[in-house]
């Protein structure tokens, strides 16, 4: 069994996910609660957990970035959202976080994303491929967001594409006639590749954070 | 925008206009002063009396009209110009013939204040006051027969006077419209913010306990299920309405179309994040935006009817020269070769997509879901590379 624990501040969101994860089987759900600091020794959610089901936004407008770097330490961590700036998203995976998924994601996608991450997998959303795409694709225009980035290969490229596209890793190893190991293989490069990003990197995100001018 | 506004251009107005009145009444006062001083030399009180009556009258009205209006017109400034000149040459000939003093000069010269400050254009201004020099050069010159050396310094002294209160009058009309556009950017701003704080607050809430509400067993009526999830649909892109899905253009119209299919109880991520700020859309004509809306309502009412899931993918991007446009479901998917499973949707997507002049790809098998995907060309110059 994936023992998961969830950690999102609305209560109906929480049921939500609890209801879907239980459909899969051999997900059990180990804490829901509203704070990562209730997964602390003492709190309420302590425990063993393999995933952590993380909700991005607590209770304002900022990602709990600081909460994915502390949690990453002992966890898995899987980022949920129902929808985020590219700049958190990124901020949240350079943090840590193994995996993004939005809160619209169908329950099979949702159990597969838990089944990723609980193998050590790194569990990529439609909208996430296309937010990394434009991090790591070295455009001419990009080449400030990309610096200290390495760029994608060819093939990582075609693979973050077919994943935007709504593909699952077996339909894009089909489509680009590969083994699905070898998408596998692409999609962790990438992950490697957009921790490799510097921490200045990190630094202007954070300042892009502040929502000034609307929500972009 | 009117309503942000702020007022500091029509404060400007409004101060010079006061500006305008005090040069007149100063102007005025001194006409009375030197006239009533003079009347003795004069012999015909009755032309003096109308002479001080005109001027006072054509003062009042103009003082009048300026205070009403809070601002100065160009229109009156030269109807005074006309005035004034009229008051140079009439009491110069009054007081020619009667051997008395040149009573007008002192009062045009601080008339010719107030028209730097009237006329908005520099080269009007000069022009108004070579008017007014030529008139005093004509009464004060030839009919009163003032020495030249005199008239001469007195029609030059003019043109400093309003070329002066020109510019400084230039200056606070420039300060005034400066000051009103960071107000009118402050208040856009402001709202903004306001916005954006209300967005947020209705996404952490609302919007968590509705989608929630729309998936799952929790509402076991259907309709009421379906109404959940087609308002959900509507508040997210309420709250996540960045200006990109406007009423109207590509993304505001397949976001109705994704928000039609939630009543039906398919939930499609609609995915168009490399758009953002891309100039693609704004390239695609309505022929081929209507194509493109079309075909994707045709494949999402194909996968709701057909395909057995609940969940489907749309995404944009831009590919050089072309609007790549593919909707994916994992669904139960067909055999393209079979006849009766892909003809439809071949024929009711393909058809219109190359009447477009794009083309469509379809890649399904039983079992394994459905990839469709749309390449619609976009004119070359506006095709933007992939970000």
């Amino acid at each position: 069994m994936i023992q998961v624990a969830i950690v999102d501040d609305h209560p109906v969101a929480r049921r939500g996910l609890q209801s879907i994860l239980a459909e899969a089987g051999d997900i059990e759900i180990s804490a829901a609660v509203a704070t990562p600091a209730e997964l602390g020794p003492g709190g309420p959610g302590a425990g063993r957990h393999d995933v952590i089901m993380l909700d991005l936004y607590h209770d304002g407008d900022q990602p709990c970035l600081d909460a994915i770097e502390s949690l990453r330490q002992d966890h898995k961590v899987l980022v949920v959202s129902a929808s985020g700036r590219p700049a958190d998203v990124l901020g949240a995976i350079r943090a840590g976080a193994c995996g993004y998924v939005t809160k619209l994601a169908d329950p099979p996608m949702l159990i597969a994303a838990v089944h990723t991450v609980a193998s050590g997998g790194f569990a990529l959303s439609s909208q996430l491929a296309d937010i990394l795409q434009g991090e790591l694709t070295a455009a001419p225009a990009a080449a400030e967001v990309a610096a200290g980035t390495p760029a994608l290969s060819a093939r990582e490229e075609e693979t973050l594409n077919l994943i935007a596209q709504g593909l699952t890793h077996a339909q894009a190893a089909s489509r680009m006639g590969v083994s699905r190991a070898t998408v596998d293989t692409y999609v962790e490069r990438i992950r490697a590749k957009l921790h490799v990003g510097n921490k200045a990197e990190l630094a202007r995100a954070a300042i892009e954070r502040r929502p000034a001018g609307g929500a972009r | 925008m009117s309503a942000a506004r702020s007022d500091a251009a029509g404060q400007t107005e409004l101060t010079l206009a006061r500006a305008v009145v005090l040069f007149r009444l100063a102007g005025l006062a001194e006409f009375w002063i030197v006239t009533l001083h003079d009347a003795s030399n004069y012999q015909a009180h009755a032309v003096v009396i109308a002479l001080i009556a005109a001027v006072t009258a054509e003062s009042a009205v103009l003082s009048a009209a300026c205070l009403r209006a809070r601002r100065v017109r160009s229109a009156w400034t030269i109807a005074d110009l006309a005035f004034t000149i009229a008051v140079l040459v009439v009491s110069a000939m009054v007081s020619a013939r009667y051997g008395g003093l040149y009573i007008a000069y002192s009062y045009s010269v601080i008339c010719s204040l107030a028209f730097g400050v009237g006329l908005r254009r520099l080269s009007a201004v000069l022009v108004a006051t070579t008017c007014l020099a030529a008139g005093y050069l004509y009464g004060g010159g030839y009919l009163h027969a003032d020495p030249a050396p005199h008239v001469l310094v007195n029609a030059v002294t003019y043109f400093p006077n309003a070329v002066i209160a020109w510019a400084i009058a230039w200056q606070l009309r420039r300060m005034g419209r400066q000051l009103e556009e960071s107000q009118a950017r402050e208040a856009v701003l402001a709202r903004d913010q306001e916005r954006l704080r209300h967005a947020r607050m209705l996404h952490d809430r609302v919007l968590q306990t509705m989608e929630t509400l729309a998936q799952g067993q929790w509402i076991a009526d259907a309709a009421v299920k379906a109404r959940v999830a087609e308002e959900a649909v509507w508040l997210r892109d309420l709250v996540e309405g960045t200006g990109d899905a406007a009423a109207g253009d590509l993304l505001g119209q397949l976001g109705e179309v994704v928000a039609r299919v939630a009543r039906d109880g398919l939930r499609v991520e609609f995915n168009y994040t490399t758009l953002r700020g891309s100039a693609v859309l704004e390239t695609l004509d309505a022929e081929r935006r209507a194509a493109l809306v079309g075909a994707v309502s045709e494949a999402l009412t194909n996968v709701v009817k057909h395909a057995g899931t609940a969940s489907a993918v749309l995404r944009l991007a831009a590919a050089p020269g072309a609007l790549v446009v593919t909707v994916v479901d994992q669904g139960r998917g067909f055999d393209p070769a079979a006849q009766s499973a892909g003809m439809g949707l071949k024929e009711s997507i393909g058809g219109r997509v190359a009447e477009a002049g794009g083309s469509v790809m379809i890649d399904s098998a039983p079992g394994a879901g459905t990839v469709l995907e749309i390449t619609m060309p976009v004119t070359e110059a506006a095709s933007v590379s992939r970000r």
